[in-house]
Parts: structure tokens; C-alpha cells; sequence
């Protein structure tokens, strides 16, 4: 494929330009802007594995560019070429050889980081939702919450006496706010569900956070390990219409409304 | 020709004798289950993985066996209705390779069989309770299916004449008839997607044992809804009628009528070990105490038979199309004759056209079903998207991503081989620009892989910001995106050597078509529309404060609607690319754009109304690519070519990448199948029967990784060899025992 206008900066220039780019936005801009437009007291990172994720693309995404046409492929290697049997500018010959320096030794440092036994724990995957497939969850699969379909001075009551056990023994942890930001919240390495949050309780059905709510950390299955919960048992302290009472008002205070299962 | 027949004959006589031996050796021991142990095992080998390895072999073979003959049949019909001969010969390799892999899936199938009832008698005791009924119409049904494919194969040559049949009964039988096979041909067609694809509620209520029957544990029998037995007589009249007029048309019309019973025996042979895997994870007709007190028929029709059914026929295209495709490349690669290498790379060229067309269909038929799954059971959905299998998602948004960018990727670079493709060569950085930032949104998890000092920065398991973008709405806009994005790569590549469009109103009857798209079209917006508009929130436990939040959506939908008149108008003004342009800009805005970020809005205000505007999102595009195609097709019919496709003149990097999307799509498709088999987790048959062997735990992430990497490795290596082994028959045997009639020349 014949190209009619020269392009204002080569293939590899541009591919390193913008790699350089993405990676300042990633590591330098992207953290403080996270932090302004949240309001954060501190910067907040892209997660490292997640950076990692991105990088792979923008690799995966020039690649793709570059090989997909013959010319733009010849137009990405002629620099290098030129770089090795000669004829292009000593700045250029500099530049990528201090490039093909940096390669080799990029990849010892990695390496040498990648033996280094790590002092950190290691990243974790963990379970948003843990499933209600184990024993402790199985009388509470399908359970309606009774109070749910109460309306007018009926269902106010319920969603007071509701409020007013949130307060006694939810709100240390999960705020006032229902936003994770209780009084205890800052002690606790994993935070608090936010129920404000559409993708916590809101995607949940009602069963499910009720099972929550009354078998806590003890409660979770097997599979979902790590235990990153902190979540007490309640069925032995609140009565079960208690629990169902709060976790109405959970959903009615936090502006969401539970996962309805279809046709139902 | 004989050779082969003979060995055809072979192929089924043993398949026929392994299927018997299944059943003569297979149901003693099931029948005999009360007085085995729940489980054996045998060697030491896990029986858990055997039966997944089987099982999943047997899966790949039977997509790659059913789904070829859906795009082969076509193929042939492409074939014979136009001038180009690539299409015919296309179709019959394609058949080739189907005759291969044919007896192969069997003796999965057989040996799946005997793995299921040598370590799970028990379960397999409960299985043929419930469904042996359909066990009988199944092995029946195989051997339909090995002698219509079988006979498709080996009468292509005898079949291939197009001239028209020159008895006078025949003429007659063949225009006579015309007509009413086509009638009945479409009410085939719109029945079988009634019975088999829709899963309404008015059809689930009418099938399987009531609850009250249930309570009673009487012994119901469910009778098959009237229209089904519509569907029966129907289908031998239909078929007889097709037949005969096939008959009188001409020898090609009818090798194409045996394609298509061909693909009608498949189809059902489908459908009815879909039941069997649906029947396990939403079985059916089980009284309190755990017994069967059902029929074959309300097992069979369980409730994720249909949406699994859906899902399974388009990925079998996709995948039938893919290894298609990756045959294609090999082929291309290992041959210097330039006909040849042209030959293959149109082939490739089809293939991946074919995995493309199934793949841009199935993340709507994933979403129905995934959608039902949650609808079954909120704990398998809730186990499924954020629980134990969350992560095999994440994993699926990897290969999905390979799939698109790799499809698209051999586009662009097949661009190169079209004289004219540079004009649109600068469309590919944006194109490329669209697909990675939606990529990047598919592949970003709400809940993140943290290590304990992020997590204690960002104050939780979220990242503040970027947890947006591991919700659904987000989820939802990107996939549309992508198959916008893909499919504008397709219209650039369709139009690379085309130079300007003649006259809309030299376009002929096609002009016709287009308006008849744009009102079917029209009419699907238009009735969801007025779904959403009518829609009683109190049904979704919604208030009518909810009410402005669902009708700012059906809004757009409408608005869309007068985008198509507009699209369709512009056309007839002799604009149709600008009309093109903005339906598809229209469309990228509303359904990726705007649906995208009201879905964070719907989410908070009215929550369970997301499930609607998931398929608002999936109507506007799919109504946008319909309309657009054939508004591309009228636009283009006899339009000026500026430049000629160089088939053959094409480089070694896009048959990698047909490599490439072939062992995705395998590697994809174990994936999916552990997930889908995994959501029971220890329940043989979910809620019913529990699973109490050792191995009843769920395998890990890395557990699953190598496992599914070892079968995607052992099917490929079986494929490749029955291909080669495919290859054998056709090529000509040296004289060996003859010396050359000229040694100089030899």
C-alpha cells in the first residue's frame, strides 16, 4: 500500500510517544485526578495489576497497528534498520541505542525483582459476592423479607424500629451514611460494605444479604476464601423480624432497592 | 468414489455398533444402580476430571459436526444460485472435513457414556429415569444423522447438475409445488423458533408438573403443548413437499434438500442433549422427597433448554467457522501453487466471516442466558457474575477481546490484498482506537486484585473511580461499542474496491427490500418501546416516581426509529452512505454513549429496570446493523469497482491470526463449559441430588486453567490429525507399480 503524504512523526516515534504518554497518564495524572474528583485525602493509583492489564493493551493495541499493513510495518522498522546498517542521524543512533540498552536491562531488573523474595503480601483476588451455596446459607435461599410489600404507617414502623437497630449495631461500621465510613471503618484493613455503592447490596436479592446479615464472616462458604470479612454473626443477638427490619432499612436508607428475581 | 463409499459404510456400521453396545451394556448397569455404589473409580484416575475431559471433548467435536453443516448448506446454495464456483467446492470441503470428525464425535459421545455410567451409577440411575425416553429418540436420531451426512457427502458429484429436471411431472411437480414448500418452509422455521428458542412464560406454564401435582407426589403426566404436535404433523408434510419440488427443480436442489435434512436431524439431535445438560442444572418434576415424578417431555423441557439451545446453535457457527478458518490457513501456509493459495485464503477469508457473523450474535444469546440462569436460581446467577465463578469472567473478557481485535486485525490486514483498501486505511487507527478503551472497560473487574497496601490507600476493595467501570452499565456500553466498532470494519472491508455508488433508483427491487428491513426493524424498536412505555413498575417493585428515569429511555428508542426513517430517506435521496453514517453514529451515541452513563442512573433510581435497558441497548444495535447492511447491499449493487481482490497476495501474519482465533475460540469454549457444568457446584442435579463424592469441590482457577488447556491441546492435535487423515482419500495414488512411461520426464 502506497502512503501520498508523509506523516508529521514516524511510526516508532509515535508508538513510543504515545506508550510514554499512557504511562505518565496511568502513573503521574490518572492518581490525582482519582483523588480530585472524588475528594480523597491521599492520591489513589491504579491498582498494579491493573496497570499491568492496561499496559498489555496498549502493547497488544500497537502491535496490532503496526503489523496489520506492510507499509506502516516497513515505516515502524526503517529507524531501526537504519539505526543498525547506518545512514540515519547520530541523535537517532543515540536514542535507539540507548533504547536497546534499556531493553536488556529493563528485563534483568525484572527479573532480579522477580527473585527477590517479596516482602508484601501478594495481591489478592477475592469474592464480591461469596455464593449461598453452602450449608449455612441454604435456609435462608429464597426467604422473602416480610416487611417488604408494607405500606404507609405499617411499613414506616418497621422501617424505624429498622433504623434504630442500624444505628445501635450496623452504623459503627457501615456509617451513619451507609456509605463504609463508620466510626470503625478506619481500623479495619478491608472496608466496610458501601450500600450507596449500586454494585454491593443493590445487585444482590434480599435472601442473600438477610444471609449476610445473620450468619456473617462464620457463615461463609469454603470457596469464598479469603475470609477478608469482619462481618459478626448476628441471629443469636437480633430476632430474625429484627434482622429483616434492618435490612429494609439498609436498602431504603442507602437509595437502592434490592435485585428482584425475574417473573417474580 | 467407491473406496470412499465403502468406507463411509464402515464408518457408520461402527458407529452404529458402538451406540448399540452403549445401550445394550450401558442400561443393564444403569437399571441395576439401587445395588451399586453411588460412585467408583478406576486406575486411580480422577473420575471428575475424566468425565469433564470426555465430556468436553464430545462437546467440541459435536459443535464443530453441527455447526458446519449450518453455514455449509448455505454455502452450497450461495453456490448454486450464483456463478462462482469457489462456493460449491467450499461447501463440499467443508463436508469433508465434517465426514472425518463425524465418527470421532460418536466414539466421544460412546465412550462419554460409558465413563458417566462406570463412576456415576447413581446418577446416571436418576438421568435415565427422567430422560430415558429421549435416550431412545437420540440414538435413533444418529443414525439419521450418519446417513443423511453421509449420503450429502457422497452424492455431491451425482447431485451437482443445476439444469433443470426435464420430465414433465417433474417441471410440473417442481413449479406446482413451488409455492407451498415455501409456506411451509417458513412455518417450519417460525415453529421450531417457538418450540425451541422461546422461552415465554405462557410456554413454561403449560409444560412440566405443576406444583400442586408435585405436592401430591402423584405421577403427572405432562401433555406436550397443542402447538407442538402442530409441529409434527407439520414437519413430514413440510419435508415431503420440500422433497418432492427439490426432486422435480433440478439433481442440485435436491443434494441441497439433503443439506438441509442434514441440518434439521443435527439441530435436534442438539436440542436434545442441551436438555440432558439443563436438565442437570434446572432439573425438573421431582416430588419433596427427591423423586422423579415427571415425563420425558417436562424434563426435557426444562427451563434453561431454550436459552441454552440459542446460545449453543450460534456458537456452534462461530466455533464450526473458526476451525474452519484455522484449516484454511494451514492449508494456505503448507502450498506454493499460487491457485491453491488463492483458493485457501478466500477460504480463510469465509471462515472467519462465519465466526464473525456467529460471534457479533452471541453476547446477546450469552446475556439471555446468562439472564435466565439468574431467573432460575438467584444463587447460581449471584454464584455466576460476583461469586465463586466472577473470575472466569474476567478471564472470558481476555479471550473475547483476542476474538474481536484478532477478527478485526485479519480484516485490516486482508485489506492489503484489495486494490483500493488504502482509502480506508486511516479509519483503522480509530477503529483500533475504539476497540481497546471498550476492551479496557470489558476487562476492568469491579472488585479488584489488590494487595494490602492498596487496598489500605484506596480505603477498600474499590478503587474509588475506577470501580465504575466494572459495573454492568459500563459492561453493556462497551460490548455494543465492539460490535459496532467490528461491524464498521466489515462495511469498510465490503466496500475496499468499490468506487461510487450507482443511482439509488437503478438499485432495482433491492430499494423494495431495504423498505421492508426498515419496517421490520422499525416494528421491533417500536414494540419495545411501547413495552417500556407501558411497563408497570410495580411489577419490578418500582414506584411511579421511577416513571420519568424508564421513559427518558423509551424516548430514545423512539428517537432511534426516526433515525431509521431518516437513514432510509436519505437514501432514497441519493445519500444512503451519509444515512448510513449517521444511524450508525446515532446508534454508537445512544446505545454506548448515553444508555451507557443513564445506566449508572438507572442503577440507583430504579434498579431492577436494568435488565430492560440491557435489551434496549442489544435492540438498537442489532435493528442499526440490519438496516445499515441492507441499505449497504442496495447502495453498492453494481457499483463501480476501482480495483480487483488479489486473492493468494497476502502475507503469513493474518493466517496466524486465523490460527490464533481458532485456539481462542476452543480455549473460550472450555472455559464456558466449566463454568456452565461448575455453577451446580455440588449438586449433581442442582437443588435435587447432591453430589457427596470426593471430588465434589469446585477446582480453582488454576486447576480449571490446566485443564481446559490440556483439552483445547488434545482437540486440536485430534483435529489436525483427522484432517490430514480427512486429506488422504483425496489424493490421487502414484502409479507405484508402473514405471514411467518417460524416464526423462519423470
Amino acid at each position: 500500500m502506497t502512503r501520498r503524504n508523509k506523516p508529521f512523526i514516524g511510526v516508532l516515534a509515535g508508538s513510543l510517544l504515545l506508550s510514554a504518554a499512557v504511562l505518565a497518564f496511568l502513573v503521574l495524572v490518572f492518581p490525582h485526578l482519582a483523588q480530585w474528583i472524588v475528594g480523597s485525602d491521599s492520591s489513589l493509583p491504579v491498582p498494579r495489576t491493573l496497570l499491568i492489564w492496561y499496559l498489555l493493551l496498549l502493547a497488544t493495541a500497537i502491535g496490532v497497528y503496526v503489523t496489520s499493513d506492510s507499509a506502516t510495518m516497513a515505516e515502524f522498522i526503517a529507524p531501526l534498520r537504519a539505526a543498525v546498517v547506518g545512514g540515519s542521524p547520530k541523535w537517532q543512533r543515540i536514542a535507539l541505542a540507548s533504547l536497546a540498552s534499556a531493553l536488556p536491562l529493563g528485563l534483568g531488573a525484572l527479573v532480579f525483582i522477580g527473585s527477590v523474595p517479596p516482602s508484601a503480601p501478594p495481591a489478592l483476588i477475592r469474592q464480591q459476592h461469596p455464593g449461598m451455596s453452602s450449608e449455612s446459607a441454604a435456609p435462608y435461599v429464597g426467604a422473602n423479607n416480610p416487611f417488604r410489600k408494607l405500606r404507609g404507617a405499617e411499613r414506616d414502623e418497621a422501617l424505624v424500629r429498622g433504623r434504630g437497630l442500624y444505628a445501635r449495631h450496623c452504623a459503627v461500621c457501615h456509617g451513619g451514611k451507609h456509605d463504609g465510613a463508620g466510626l470503625a471503618a478506619r481500623g479495619m484493613r478491608l472496608r466496610p460494605v458501601n450500600f450507596r455503592d449500586p454494585g454491593t447490596i443493590a445487585t444482590l436479592v434480599e435472601d442473600a444479604v438477610f444471609w449476610r446479615v445473620n450468619e456473617g464472616w462464620v457463615g461463609l462458604p469454603a470457596n469464598a476464601t479469603p475470609w477478608d470479612s469482619a462481618m459478626p454473626r448476628w441471629h443469636d443477638d437480633v430476632e430474625e423480624d429484627d434482622l429483616w427490619r434492618i435490612v429494609l432499612s439498609e436498602f431504603e436508607d442507602a437509595a437502592v432497592a434490592p435485585r428482584i428475581p425475574e417473573g417474580e | 468414489m467407491s473406496r470412499q463409499a465403502a468406507h463411509g459404510s464402515r464408518v457408520s456400521a461402527a458407529l452404529g455398533a458402538a451406540l448399540i453396545g452403549c445401550l445394550v451394556l450401558g442400561f443393564p448397569l444403569v437399571a441395576r444402580a439401587d445395588e451399586l455404589e453411588s460412585y467408583r473409580a478406576l486406575w486411580g484416575l480422577n473420575p471428575r476430571t475424566v468425565v469433564w475431559f470426555v465430556a468436553e471433548l464430545h462437546l467440541m467435536f459435536g459443535a464443530f459436526v453441527l455447526g458446519v453443516p449450518v453455514f455449509g448448506v448455505i454455502l452450497e446454495i450461495v453456490g448454486a444460485r450464483g456463478s462462482d464456483p469457489r462456493f460449491d467446492r467450499l461447501a463440499r470441503e467443508c463436508t469433508k472435513l465434517l465426514s472425518a470428525a463425524f465418527a470421532t464425535t460418536a466414539s466421544l459421545g460412546a465412550l462419554l457414556a460409558f465413563v458417566v455410567i462406570g463412576f456415576y451409577p447413581r446418577v446416571m440411575h436418576h438421568f435415565a429415569g427422567a430422560l430415558h425416553g429421549s435416550f431412545y429418540i437420540y440414538g435413533l436420531l444418529f443414525f439419521a444423522e450418519a446417513f443423511t451426512l453421509y449420503y450429502y457427502y457422497y452424492t455431491w458429484d451425482r447431485l451437482s447438475d443445476r439444469s433443470p429436471n426435464e420430465r414433465v411431472v417433474a417441471r410440473w411437480l417442481a413449479r406446482w409445488l413451488k409455492i407451498p414448500a415455501a409456506l411451509l418452509g417458513a412455518a417450519f422455521v417460525a415453529l421450531a423458533f417457538y418450540l425451541f428458542f422461546y422461552n415465554g412464560e405462557a410456554s413454561l406454564a403449560s409444560l412440566g408438573p405443576t406444583a400442586e401435582q408435585l405436592s401430591q407426589g402423584t405421577s403427572p403426566q405432562t401433555s406436550l403443548p397443542g402447538i407442538f404436535t402442530v409441529f409434527a404433523i407439520l414437519t413430514p408434510i413440510f419435508l415431503v413437499v420440500f422433497g418432492v419440488q427439490a426432486w422435480g427443480s433440478s439433481r442440485k436442489s435436491l443434494h441441497i434438500f439433503y443439506g438441509i435434512l442434514l441440518n434439521i436431524v443435527g439441530l435436534t439431535l442438539m436440542v436434545i442433549a442441551n436438555s440432558w445438560t439443563t436438565y442437570m442444572m434446572s432439573p425438573t418434576g421431582f416430588n419433596e422427597a427427591g423423586q422423579f415424578v415427571g415425563d420425558t417431555w417436562g424434563a426435557v423441557s426444562n427451563f434453561l433448554w431454550r436459552p441454552l439451545n440459542l446460545h449453543r446453535l450460534l456458537g456452534n457457527v462461530a466455533f464450526g467457522g473458526f476451525v474452519v478458518g484455522a484449516y484454511a490457513a494451514v492449508r494456505f501456509l503448507t502450498t506454493r501453487d499460487p491457485d491453491q493459495r488463492a483458493y485457501y485464503d478466500w477460504m480463510g477469508y469465509i471462515g472467519n466471516f462465519v465466526g464473525i457473523c456467529g460471534l457479533l450474535a452471541l453476547p446477546f444469546a450469552g446475556y439471555y442466558l446468562g439472564r435466565e440462569i439468574y431467573s432460575f436460581s438467584p444463587v447460581m446467577g449471584n454464584d455466576m457474575m460476583g461469586g465463586f465463578f466472577s473470575w472466569v469472567f474476567v478471564m472470558q473478557a481476555v479471550l473475547i477481546g483476542f476474538l474481536f481485535i484478532g477478527a478485526n486485525y485479519y480484516l485490516w490486514s486482508g485489506m492489503e490484498r484489495i486494490e483500493g483498501a488504502e482509502r480506508y486505511r486511516p479509519w483503522v487507527k480509530f477503529i483500533l482506537a475504539a476497540l481497546i478503551l471498550s476492551f479496557l472497560v470489558w476487562v476492568t473487574p469491579h472488585n479488584l486484585p489488590l494487595r494490602p497496601s492498596e487496598a489500605a490507600q484506596m480505603g477498600g476493595q474499590y478503587h474509588p473511580v475506577l470501580k465504575y467501570l466494572g459495573l454492568m452499565p459500563a459492561k453493556n456500553a462497551a460490548v455494543n461499542f465492539i460490535l459496532l466498532s467490528t461491524y464498521w470494519s466489515f462495511m469498510l472491508y465490503r466496500r475496499a474496491n468499490k468506487g461510487e455508488v450507482a443511482d439509488w433508483n437503478q438499485s432495482g427491487f433491492a430499494r423494495f427490500v431495504v423498505v421492508g428491513v426498515a419496517v421490520l426493524t422499525a416494528t421491533l424498536v417500536g414494540a419495545w418501546a411501547a413495552f417500556v412505555f407501558r411497563l408497570d413498575l410495580h411489577e419490578l417493585s418500582l414506584t411511579e416516581a421511577a416513571r420519568p428515569v424508564v421513559q427518558f429511555h423509551a424516548w430514545f428508542l423512539v428517537a432511534h426509529i426516526v433515525a431509521q426513517v431518516v437513514a432510509v430517506g436519505l437514501a432514497f435521496k441519493n445519500h444512503g452512505k451519509l444515512g448510513q453514517g449517521l444511524l450508525l453514529a446515532f446508534t454508537a451515541i445512544v446505545a454506548a454513549g448515553v444508555f451507557g452513563v443513564s445506566g449508572y442512573w438507572v442503577l440507583g433510581a430504579a434498579n431492577p429496570f436494568l435488565r430492560h435497558l440491557a435489551v434496549c441497548q442489544v435492540l438498537l444495535v442489532l435493528a442499526t446493523m440490519i438496516l445499515a447492511t441492507a441499505i449497504d447491499v442496495a447502495l453498492f449493487r453494481g457499483a463501480r469497482e476501482v480495483g480487483r481482490i488479489r486473492w493468494g497476495a497476502i502475507g503469513a501474519r493474518p493466517q496466524y491470526t486465523l490460527l490464533l482465533l481458532c485456539v481462542t475460540i476452543v480455549l473460550t469454549m472450555g472455559l464456558m463449559g466449566y463454568l456452565r457444568a461448575g455453577l451446580r457446584q455440588d449438586w449433581h442435579f442442582y437443588g435435587v441430588l447432591r453430589d457427596t463424592s470426593a471430588q465434589a469441590v469446585s477446582p480453582g482457577l488454576a486447576e480449571m486453567g490446566w485443564t481446559v488447556a490440556a483439552i483445547t491441546t488434545v482437540f486440536l492435535a485430534l483435529v489436525a490429525f483427522l484432517f490430514w487423515l480427512g486429506g488422504l482419500a483425496g489424493r490421487p495414488e502414484p502409479p507405484a507399480s508402473l514405471p514411467s512411461p518417460n524416464p526423462r520426464q519423470s
